[in-house]
């Protein structure tokens, strides 16, 4: 069983092939635009890119990105919102309410934050959530390493990819066991039962750990977790498609300062 | 073009999705096999007997203690050896000490009191020294989950290799021979998490066998396997076997041990308690009572139909139910395990 489906993409879309250099460079520089212009018009089309690579170049169906896309973008509307709300003065509000002492209410240098920081989020997350779909962890890993990432990152990148599997299962029997004995059967249970259940979680990642570092050094490990890449060819076309993403969102990124917009 | 690292024979066709075992494990029941069988039911050598039990030892453990932290003394001045080219199956109760055995083969585990040695010389625990034993000693682990811990199977192949300071070709070349050894190779992109708990522990042998070791040591392989799996797991390790390796297993399948193994050891709270070929190791009851096993279930049969003087004295053991049908029906050299449905267990017995 596979907790997170997203894999299942990774390694089956048309663009799985690809060169991850490609991809990364598309994500971080999609990425890179809408957090330097800060315009929520720009980050309006980075996501709209983002989405079309995925949907038009990898072939994900829409309804499967704007899936994953949902749930971190619900976390950031949450965040927005709250930015946009907050005490203000009535003169200057655009929409205000007495609460106690105070006048809860939108202002307008709030809210163009709030869309600002929602919109260079959703962009973001989109282009994430592209690389995710389009590119197996073992490649984005091994392209890092060819950029010189520092290997200690990397290889925490990939062992906490790896090991996350193996938590949510040892969480799923865990869980299952306790329920088949009663243990969610009142509030008061469930309460002690997670309790139980996350501090059992703790001890056996740490025997979990154990248990690695022994299997590690069975094969000769000293300290640096080197495997062996896979080899990708770059693509002059997907090269040229990434630029001139990049350039159209930069351009757009300008015109939009020069012209005054948001 | 490098040296392929493992010559095995386990490439053929590969079987199919019914029951059927491998072919290579039908191979088992070839002619030159009979004639093996029956050199050794008529020349009754005690001399050949002691010869498959103790032959040149590959690794010996000498007069070892070793106690965990915690207190509990795993190993008490425990002696043995490892033929070399032999399959040995380590027997014992939950807690007799086998694990730790086998970490102590592979110098994760360095004895508090005694030696290890490989091919005659005392193991060093310097770095170069433990590097040497963990080339040549591999250690695949009951848990697949713990020994696995790349993105993707290649590159968890790769891990092992890569630590031998290959270079990259060589490192593919030991990958995808591995990979094919273990019959795996349309897994080698696959996530690790995304596979069963039977490929998992092919890929996780897959990785130990990349390092080209002379003796492979696996903590109880066979453990949570369904009967087919089991039979392709002991078909790979009777390819190994033939390719010159020594494989050591521990098992709590007793009937596996009896059939496949060349040799068995018998390990009770950290010693020794017996050593030789199975048929000899399973006769004595009393002393596998002791050690917390039993008979296997043909050799129970065997036992009582000899007691009631079903047999005539002195007859070898049969090592396998088709062998045992065969003795009932007085046909024993026309047993032909292969055709017989009972044969059961006796496609894991391959002579050397």
């Amino acid at each position: 069983m596979n907790p997170f489906p997203v894999d299942a993409y990774a390694y089956a879309n048309r663009l799985h092939a690809a060169h991850p250099g490609e991809k990364l460079l598309f994500a971080g520089l999609t990425m890179g635009v809408a957090l330097a212009a800060g315009s929520p018009i720009v980050a309006a089309a980075g996501f709209a890119l983002a989405c079309l690579a995925a949907t038009r170049m990898a072939g994900i169906p829409l309804v499967v990105f704007l899936r994953f896309v949902r749930l971190p973008l619900g976390f950031v509307l949450a965040g927005a919102l709250s930015m946009a709300v907050s005490v203000v003065d009535p003169s200057a509000a655009l929409a205000s309410l007495p609460v106690g002492r105070w006048q809860v209410g939108v202002a307008p240098a709030g809210l163009s934050q709030a869309v600002r920081v929602f919109g260079v989020s959703a962009a973001c997350i989109a282009a994430g959530t592209f690389l995710a779909l389009t590119t197996p962890v073992a490649d984005i890993g091994a392209q890092l390493r060819r950029w010189r990432v520092p290997g200690l990152f990397v290889e925490l990148l990939l062992l906490v990819y790896r090991f996350v599997f193996v938590l949510v299962e040892t969480a799923q029997s865990i869980h299952l066991a306790q329920e088949a004995r009663l243990g969610y059967v009142t509030r008061r249970r469930t309460l002690h039962s997670v309790g139980l259940l996350v501090s059992s979680l703790l001890v056996r990642a740490l025997a979990r750990a154990d248990a690695l570092f022994t299997a590690l050094s069975a094969r000769g490990y000293t300290g640096r977790l080197d495997v062996l890449d896979e080899e990708f060819a770059w693509s002059r076309r997907n090269l040229g498609l990434v630029a001139a993403a990049a350039v159209a969102q930069l351009a757009f990124a300008i015109a939009t300062r020069l012209g005054g917009l948001p | 073009m490098s040296r392929a690292p493992h010559p095995l024979h386990v490439h053929g066709p590969r079987p199919g999705p019914d029951l059927q075992p491998p072919d290579d494990v039908l191979d088992a029941q070839a002619p030159h096999t009979h004639a093996t069988r029956d050199g050794l039911d008529h020349d009754d050598s005690h001399a050949r007997l002691h010869e498959l039990a103790h032959g040149t030892p590959i690794l010996e453990v000498e007069a070892v203690t070793f106690g965990y932290q915690d207190g509990a003394v795993a190993l008490r001045g425990l002696s043995l050896a490892i033929p070399k080219g032999r399959r040995v199956a380590v027997l014992g109760a939950n807690g007799s000490g086998k694990s730790t055995l086998f970490l102590t083969l592979n110098g994760i585990l360095r004895p508090d009191a005694g030696r290890v040695l490989l091919g005659g010389v005392p193991v060093r625990y310097d770095r170069a020294g433990l590097n040497d034993l963990r080339r040549r000693v591999g250690l695949v682990f009951q848990d697949p989950d713990s020994q696995l811990f790349a993105a993707s199977v290649r590159q968890d192949v790769s891990f092992g290799p890569i630590n031998l300071g290959l270079t990259g070709a060589e490192v593919r070349a030991r990958v995808e021979a591995a990979l094919a050894d273990t019959q795996i190779e349309d897994l080698a992109d696959r996530p690790t998490h995304l596979l069963s708990y039977g490929q998992k522990k092919r890929v996780a042998i897959a990785g130990v066998l990349a390092m080209d070791p002379e003796v492979l040591v696996a903590d109880e392989p066979t453990a949570g396997l369904d009967p087919e799996m089991t039979l392709r797991l002991l078909s790979l390790l009777n390819a190994l076997h033939r390719s010159g390796r020594t494989v050591v297993l521990s098992t709590h399948d007793l009937e596996l041990a009896y059939a496949w193994a060349d040799v068995a050891l018998v390990l009770r709270r950290g010693e020794l308690v017996a050593d030789g070929t199975p048929a000899r190791v399973f006769q004595d009851e009393e002393l596998l009572r002791r050690a917390g096993l039993v008979q296997p279930l043909v050799l129970q049969t065997f036992t009582r139909l000899e007691a009631a003087g079903y047999f005539p004295p002195g007859l070898p053991a049969p090592h396998s139910p088709a062998e045992l049908a065969a003795l009932v029906l007085g046909q024993r050299h026309a047993a032909r395990a292969n055709d017989d449905p009972v044969a059961g267990v006796s496609v894991f017995r391959r002579d050397a």
